[in-house]
């Protein structure tokens, strides 16, 4: 175990520096868009920093501004928010944790990466925040969104460290990778996991260029009158696969709702449903009201997956939704096969499991 | 200066409408006065505007001092004031509510103490309401309130004690039970102003017989003294119609002409 | 039997009552407490005790306790069997308040005190909408106060719209729903004061507020300046209910049944502000001993609360119905 980590670690960090100098030469990106995966195969170089399991005891500042001391690597986490649970997937450090968030059996890829996460007692939600129930599973670091800064505050009283996370766009994404990398000690894959992001945006940048950009409306969870504008995550999605929101008016930080006039005056290219939507694709089709809509005339309605993570979130995985974009809306510049090998070697290599690639269809 | 109640052309009323027009009347130390007159000629507004409660021009004074110029509190240590279906729908018992008539005298922090509890006991007692002392007074009769409510206005500190139709849910037995007390009350010195429509109570036991009509005094006599035809004429000038008979030394009023 | 020692059995009783809710309150929770840790300084049971444990059951103690006494004084001063924080739209003003507290970013303190602002301007607008309606009888506060809770709603629904989703949103919906369950001790620290400064005037004028239960008139006649009486005795009411709805949320019920709760114990006679104080603490406790263990995660205690309030509700409607029938 030690010794795969400690090759393992250096092969990462390698990638890191490749992909890093990849990006400032300009060059094309290697990882995503060529049917082979991530730059592992490099040798790993003799300047890679030795860090394998991060430096503790380790000093963070996390997205409430909180200042989180750590003595030693936790070797028990508690997660109080999909995304950072989904992360620890990422990063490796699943294996530690003792309590999630509640409704786990409503996130596919638990089940299929990490099965075992399904049986962990649930700490709560946001709005009701089980604080004795975390204590009890006397974890040594517990990870939480930023709307339960209190209960972050809280569990410091108790004695617990607690790291508060906002990832919310596409930077800090990457930022609560890096923490995250930090603060489990698991920093080089977090290194990895934030080069590949980057090298996945600048090759979807590169890619798309110049291409015609389709007016995309994004149809939300629970109504498709409900869309995101472009204060939030799901713009950028947008963007990054190749297209511009239709609902670039809306000013609303939150999923806004939005009446049918509305939709028939953007009148857009294309729709797309955001995973997990409590209505199918064939809802929206059948609905008389929406008949007259370009998308739907030209058979342009789209469902994304729901067999894996909420693309449309910036979750670990985030770039495979935008990589999906692009496919969806250039399938010409960017073809369905490439996007099945790029998810494929994602999930294999960051999550540990095979996908099944049919599912990625739209 | 315990020269009782001075009203000098009292007016008052509510918005829009007048009920009041200047009306001078006095109610004496030791003595008990009786308003008297026809449904609206203004009985309760007097003794509203006598307390203080209501909007009103001209004088009010008690003993020399004028009433409007009272504190609350000053107010509520010299007169004592008993509305017609008092007592709200609060939740107490006898004994409670009886109680409520120390609250003028007692402090912020102040309960009311075992003497108090005497006191309020003893005058329940004396209106026959001893045994409603510890009932709900919810759960009384309309009788039985009005005398829990009379022990509290007896035993509020007054040199003024103000009644409007205190016998009105009373029955005979009662209504003496009342006499009796008030009597006692005047005897110690207090000014007893009350309104009624018992004119042959009044007749009978009040020292002073104050005639309503059109919110305007028609008449202000001692019915032991006064002539029977400046009595009758203020009696038929308030209600109609009525004869005067002689009975046992004292008048009483009967409905109709004389055949 | 004497009232006062019949009052005095009660308060007893109900003493004993809350402190067994409160000793429960103490005792069950997800943390399995090792007691006899507790007198380790460096343990997590003790950590998970001082913390935890008791600012919760010392806050439904404190909340429970206001709330009763608040709505008591609330039905005395209005003459109202309806009057309660929650009915008449105080509460809502207050998590109003408290959610523009939140939105500014003030702390403890200023947020109990922007909710008590609520509350106040939610009271004054529910009695001159009481006022001006011409109907002089239960329903017109109740009537008042539907409009004042929907006008509340609808500002809490416009602060959630300027509101950012991932800071503020998820702690102003939480008022719409009160819990005990995120309970600390700076919370606590929060409220107490405002709620304990509110308890204490109350109990100083407990005598004028309780002659402001008699018609008006009455009222003046026995000393008491009524209006201004009438004033700071809602005023402290509704501090204590703004302090305590600006740390827990909206808690239904609470205030509107612990009076009513108190007065049937009594079976006539007076329920003064302690016995409604403590069977309103009572309640809650027992509420919030039900919320934590009823399910596998945590149930908001005003739910636990509206369940069993609103049959109480019910029955006894029924029963005035009956009585004046």
């Amino acid at each position: 175990m030690k010794l795969y980590r400690r090759l393992a670690a250096a092969l990462l960090s390698a990638a890191l520096l490749v992909s890093l100098a990849g990006c400032a030469a300009g060059g094309s990106s290697p990882a995503p868009g060529s049917s082979s995966a991530a730059p592992v195969s490099e040798p790993a170089s003799q300047s890679a920093p030795a860090s394998e399991a991060g430096a503790f005891p380790v000093t963070l500042t996390d997205a409430a501004g909180r200042t989180v001391t750590l003595e030693t690597q936790p070797a028990t986490l508690v997660s109080g928010y999909y995304i950072t649970t989904s992360m620890c997937i990422a990063l490796g450090c699943e294996d530690r944790l003792v309590g999630i968030e509640a409704k786990a059996d409503t996130r596919p890829i638990y089940a299929l990466a990490a099965p075992e996460l399904l049986e962990l007692p649930s700490v709560g939600t946001a709005k009701e925040f089980d604080l004795e129930g975390c204590a009890a599973l006397d974890p040594d670091l517990v990870i939480l969104p930023l709307k339960l800064k209190d209960t972050a505050d809280a569990l410091d009283q108790l004695g617990i460290p607690a790291l508060v996370v906002n990832p919310e766009s596409l930077p800090e994404l990457e930022q609560t990778l890096t923490l995250l990398g930090q603060a489990t000690g698991c920093t080089d894959r977090a290194a990895e996991l934030v080069a590949y992001n980057q090298q996945t945006e600048y090759f979807l940048t590169q890619t798309l260029a110049g291409a015609d950009k389709p007016v995309v409306y994004l149809a939300g969870n629970s109504s498709y009158l409900s869309t995101a504008g472009p204060a939030m995550y799901q713009d950028t999605l947008i963007q990054l696969g190749g297209g511009v929101n239709a609902a670039a008016e809306i000013t609303d930080t939150y999923w806004a709702d939005i009446s049918y006039e509305q939709l028939l005056a953007w009148d857009p290219d294309v729709i797309v449903i955001v995973p997990g939507a409590d209505y199918t694709k064939e809802d929206l089709l059948a609905d008389p009201q929406l008949a007259d809509l370009t998308a739907v005339q030209e058979g342009k309605v789209f469902a994304m997956p729901s067999a894996f993570e909420s693309w449309d979130s910036p979750v670990p995985s985030a770039m495979i939704g935008s990589l999906w974009m692009a496919n969806v809306l250039h399938p010409d510049l960017y073809d369905f096969d490439v996007l099945a090998v790029d998810a494929f070697d994602f999930y294999e290599k960051f999550y540990g499991v095979e996908i099944d690639i049919s599912l990625l269809a739209a | 200066m315990d020269n009782g109640l001075l009203v000098k052309d009292l007016r008052a009323g509510y918005p829009g409408r007048t009920v009041l027009a200047g009306v001078n009347c006095t109610a004496r130390p030791g003595q008990i006065t009786a308003v008297l007159g026809a449904n609206g000629a203004g009985k309760s507004t007097l003794l509203r505007a006598v307390c203080g409660l209501l909007e009103a021009g001209g004088v009010c004074e008690l003993d020399g001092e004028s009433i409007g110029g009272l504190s609350t509190r000053e107010r509520a240590r010299r007169i004592a004031y008993l509305p017609q279906r008092a007592g709200g729908e609060l939740a107490l018992t006898g004994l409670e509510m009886a109680l409520l008539g120390f609250s003028p005298v007692l402090g912020l922090l102040e309960q009311p103490g075992a003497a108090h509890t005497r006191q309020a006991q003893a005058m329940l007692e004396r209106l026959e309401a001893g045994a409603f002392a510890h009932t709900d007074m919810r759960q009384l009769s309309e009788g039985q309130r009005q005398l829990v409510l009379l022990a509290r206005t007896l035993v509020q500190p007054h040199r003024l004690l103000v009644l409007d139709e205190p016998d009105a849910p009373l029955d005979c037995r009662h209504r003496r039970v009342l006499l009796a007390a008030l009597q006692a009350d005047a005897a110690a010195g207090a000014s007893v102003l009350l309104s009624s429509h018992d004119v042959n109570f009044s007749l009978r036991h009040a020292h002073r017989l104050l005639v309503l009509g059109q919110g305007r005094l028609l008449a202000d006599l001692c019915p032991a003294e006064a002539a029977e035809q400046t009595l009758a004429d203020a009696l038929r000038a308030a209600f109609g119609p009525v004869e005067l008979v002689r009975h046992r030394g004292s008048w009483l009023m009967i409905d109709g002409e004389e055949p | 039997m004497d009232g006062a020692k019949v009052a005095r059995r009660l308060t007893v009783l109900a003493l004993l009552f809350t402190g067994g809710a409160f000793a429960a309150s103490l005792l069950v929770g997800r943390y399995p407490i090792d007691w006899a840790a507790l007198a380790d300084p460096a343990s997590m049971d003790r950590r998970v005790f001082l913390t935890l444990r008791l600012p919760r059951a010392c806050m439904g103690l404190a909340a429970g306790f206001g709330l009763g006494a608040a709505g008591s004084v609330y039905q005395t001063v209005l003459h109202n069997p309806l009057a309660a924080p929650d009915v008449i739209g105080v509460a809502s003003g207050a998590s109003v308040g408290a959610a523009a507290a939140i939105l500014l970013g003030c702390g403890g303190a200023l947020t109990a005190l922007l909710a008590f602002g609520g509350g106040l301007l939610a009271v004054g607008a529910a009695l001159a909408g009481a006022g001006l309606s011409r109907r002089r009888d239960i329903l017109s506060i109740v009537l008042a106060g539907i409009a004042v809770n929907a006008l509340a709603q609808a500002v809490l629904m416009l602060l959630k719209l300027a509101a950012d989703p991932e800071k503020e949103l998820a702690a102003i919906e939480f008022w719409t729903m009160g819990s005990l369950a995120d309970m600390t001790p700076d919370k606590l620290a929060g409220a107490l004061p405002w709620v304990a400064a509110g308890l204490a005037g109350l109990a100083l004028l407990r005598r004028p507020v309780l002659l402001l239960g008699l018609p008006d008139d009455e009222a003046r006649m026995l000393g008491v300046p009524v209006t201004g009486m009438r004033r700071a005795a809602l005023a402290l009411a509704t501090l204590i209910t703004g302090a305590v709805v600006s740390v827990t949320g909206l808690i239904a019920f609470v205030g509107l049944l612990a009076p009513h709760i108190a007065a049937l114990l009594r079976r006539g006679g007076r329920a003064g502000l302690l016995l409604s104080g403590l069977t309103g603490a009572g309640l809650l406790l027992a509420a919030d001993v039900l919320a934590r263990s009823l399910a596998a995660s945590e149930v908001p205690v005003s739910v636990v609360t509206s369940l069993l309030g609103a049959p109480f509700l019910f029955w006894l409607l029924c029963r005035k119905e009956a009585a004046h029938g």
